[in-house]
């Protein structure tokens, strides 16, 4: 080929083509080049990202307020969790997702009802979130225009957390009126009953 | 799934649905109309609903926050496990809509050129009474066709009868192109199970090279029978004088130089220069190593050698002369010289369809011994023969040199496909230039045609040089 190589290039770069599954096979972007703008960039879509991050914070916010330990395993959490919604691993958000859990546990240690409910909701939204940038990512690319789609997979998520933590916290502080310590128990059996049933 | 019952507009209640359904589509008769002639074209073939996994973690939620507050005697942390039970009630509870959409795909420029920006619009109507809040779509474009500008990808939500469009920019490529559906994954609310859905849209954008001829091609003196345009050596019959000889009984009286009779008394028929048409054969570079392009963005040397093929083509024949098509590449081409409109029709349309001349890059192995020794055969022996190579490597060379030493006059017109700015490209473009030099030293001409030059200028400043 004479050293042309330089110039060579094979077929027409193809975009699009009709995969859009997530067993699309992409190599990594070289680094040293100008991004392709027919090349998809199967990055976490930002919107999502950024609401995730947000949500992190809330968490770390959260506990915070109440213990200085919470704060430190929520600060954690977030720098789990930025990793994963920059590159896009799965089990960077679950790693994320796990450490905020734990300042979710700290904070309750020391913390009232609402502000854990409040952090549980805001944990599972920025794992949640983590997980739909990366999958929007990997299915259609940072270039697409997603954000409809994402803003409506966060605000479900959203109201059917403060619906459930809404929810609880009224039963809980009617039942807590009479006997705590019953009305405790009755709704730990009614989580695990319904969990099980649900077979999840 | 297309074939679902629209939903009644005639039917008189005022839902907040039928409301927004009717704000979105405006008028129910234009619509019914659209309608009907998607339902005939949209066809949805479904995969089967597979769940995602991905709220599997949220169990785990549950049971670690229910056994900290257990451990800890915390009642808010109790509490905080009931949020995790609602999610997983909520991704139990939701299921995923039936979808009904259609697709509708149109372009901004029904015929473009090739390198022509085309731009796409691609528009999906939820058809269905129900929401869909999660509707990712990729628009099947095809291969060879670049997406240069936006993006062919989009993620929504659809409320009902609501319609959404992407538009994007291809960059046009000869041939026909199908571009053949596009390919949605539907989601729930909650992501918890998808379905992959191909919308069946096919569309066909066809590229087809306008001919516009290059303005005059300098074809070489070796002529055939024919009354053209090359100049030839030899009186006879044409415009311009040539020379006097003396009278022979049988010339015609309107050419005897009746001054020259006045004057000295002698009879002399005066010759004008014979004007003769020229046959050539147009060679293209198909081989594999001819795909060169400077850039990832441009058109391959194989792309612009057609167009100019074509462009040639068209200038020989409104000249009068006879031209041929032949194609040097893993799958033979070949369309004898001819005259007329009837081979102008065919040649317009191999150059748009022939698979060989296409933008997609050749498959296989090309021996150029064996094609040059064929096409040899074919030549009669005072056919010229202009050939578009990149000049990439020395098989064309050789070719060249062959053709030459059989009598062929052979000229060159060689799209360049180098750069600079690595060495490796320079090392390139050096070795074209003496490439070009050797074949200039043996008596061929070469056109050396720049990415962004027009091709009339390429040969203006070439013919420039073969006459000076």
């Amino acid at each position: 080929m004479d050293g042309v190589s330089d110039a060579v290039d094979g077929a027409a770069g193809a975009d699009g083509g009709g995969g859009g599954g997530t067993d699309d096979a992409e190599g990594p972007l070289p680094e040293d080049t100008v991004p392709d703008p027919r090349e998809v960039t199967r990055k976490p879509t930002t919107l999502s990202a950024g609401l995730a991050m947000l949500s992190a914070v809330v968490v770390m916010a959260l506990g915070g307020m109440h213990s200085v330990l919470a704060f430190g395993i929520g600060a954690m959490g977030l720098a789990a969790l930025a990793p994963a919604v920059v590159l896009g691993s799965r089990t960077a958000a679950d790693v994320g997702g796990g450490i905020l859990l734990l300042a979710v546990v700290a904070t309750g240690a020391v913390a009232g009802e609402v502000v854990v409910l409040a952090a549980a909701v805001a944990t599972v939204l920025a794992w949640d979130l983590a997980t739909n940038a990366i999958e929007m990512g990997e299915q259609l690319g940072q270039e697409a225009d997603t954000d409809r789609a994402e803003l409506v997979h966060a605000g479900a998520t959203l109201v059917v957390g403060t619906l459930t933590a809404a929810t609880a916290f009224v039963v809980y502080n009617l039942a807590t009126g009479g006997q705590p310590v019953t009305a405790l128990v009755l709704l730990l059996l009614a989580a695990l009953a319904l969990a099980s049933a649900l077979r999840l | 799934m297309s074939a679902r019952s629209r939903p009644d507009h005639e039917r008189a209640d005022d839902d907040a649905t039928d409301a927004v359904h009717r704000s979105a589509v405006g008028d129910d008769a234009v619509e019914e109309e659209v309608a009907d002639e998607s339902d005939r074209s949209t066809g949805v073939a479904e995969s089967t609903e597979r769940p995602t996994g991905r709220w599997k973690g949220v169990s785990a939620l549950a049971m670690i926050l229910g056994a900290a507050g257990v451990i800890l005697s915390r009642p808010s942390l109790l509490l905080g496990s009931v949020v995790a039970v609602g999610y997983l009630a909520y991704v139990r509870a939701v299921t995923l809509p039936e979808v009904d959409v259609s697709v509708e795909r149109s372009f901004d420029e029904s015929n473009p050129d090739p390198g022509d920006e085309v731009g796409v619009t691609v528009t999906v109507r939820n058809r269905s009474d129900r929401v869909l809040p999660d509707l990712r779509v990729v628009d099947g474009v095809p291969d060879p066709l670049p997406v240069v500008e936006g993006s062919p990808r989009l993620g929504t939500a659809f409320r009902p009868g609501e319609a959404a469009t992407m538009e994007y920019t291809v960059s046009a490529k000869r041939g026909e192109h199908e571009f053949a559906g596009a390919t949605a994954i539907v989601r729930d609310y909650a992501g918890a199970t998808e379905r992959e859905l191909t919308l069946d849209q096919p569309d066909v954008l066809e590229c087809t090279p306008s001919v516009d001829p290059t303005r005059e091609v300098p074809l070489r003196a070796l002529t055939s029978r024919f009354t053209g345009r090359v100049e030839t050596d030899d009186g006879g019959e044409g415009l311009e004088f040539f020379a006097t000889r003396e009278y022979r009984r049988g010339d015609t009286l309107n050419r005897i130089d009746w001054n020259r009779h006045a004057r000295t008394g002698e009879l002399a028929t005066v010759e004008f220069r014979k004007e003769r048409a020229a046959t050539a054969v147009l060679v293209l570079d198909l081989r594999e190593q001819a795909f060169l392009r400077e850039d990832d963005e441009g058109l391959h040397a194989v792309d612009r050698g057609v167009d100019a093929a074509s462009r040639v083509f068209t200038a020989l024949l409104e000249t009068g002369d006879r031209v041929g098509i032949a194609g040097v590449g893993p799958e033979e081409v070949w369309l004898p010289p001819g005259t007329g409109n009837e081979h102008w029709a065919r040649a317009r349309e191999l150059f748009a369809t022939h698979p060989a001349l296409s933008s997609t890059v050749a498959d296989g192995r090309t021996s150029v011994t064996l094609r040059t020794r064929r096409l040899r055969k074919r030549l009669s022996p005072d056919d010229q023969v202009i050939v578009f190579s990149p000049l990439c490597d020395r098989d064309v060379l050789r070719a060249a040199r062959l053709l030459d030493a059989h009598g062929h006059l052979v000229t060159v017109i060689s799209p360049d496909p180098t750069t600079e700015g690595t060495p490796g490209r320079d090392l390139a473009r050096a070795e074209r230039a003496a490439r070009m030099a050797d074949l200039r030293g043996s008596n061929i001409r070469v056109i050396d045609w720049a990415p962004d030059e027009h091709l009339s200028t390429a040969i203006d400043r070439a013919a420039r040089r073969w006459t000076a």
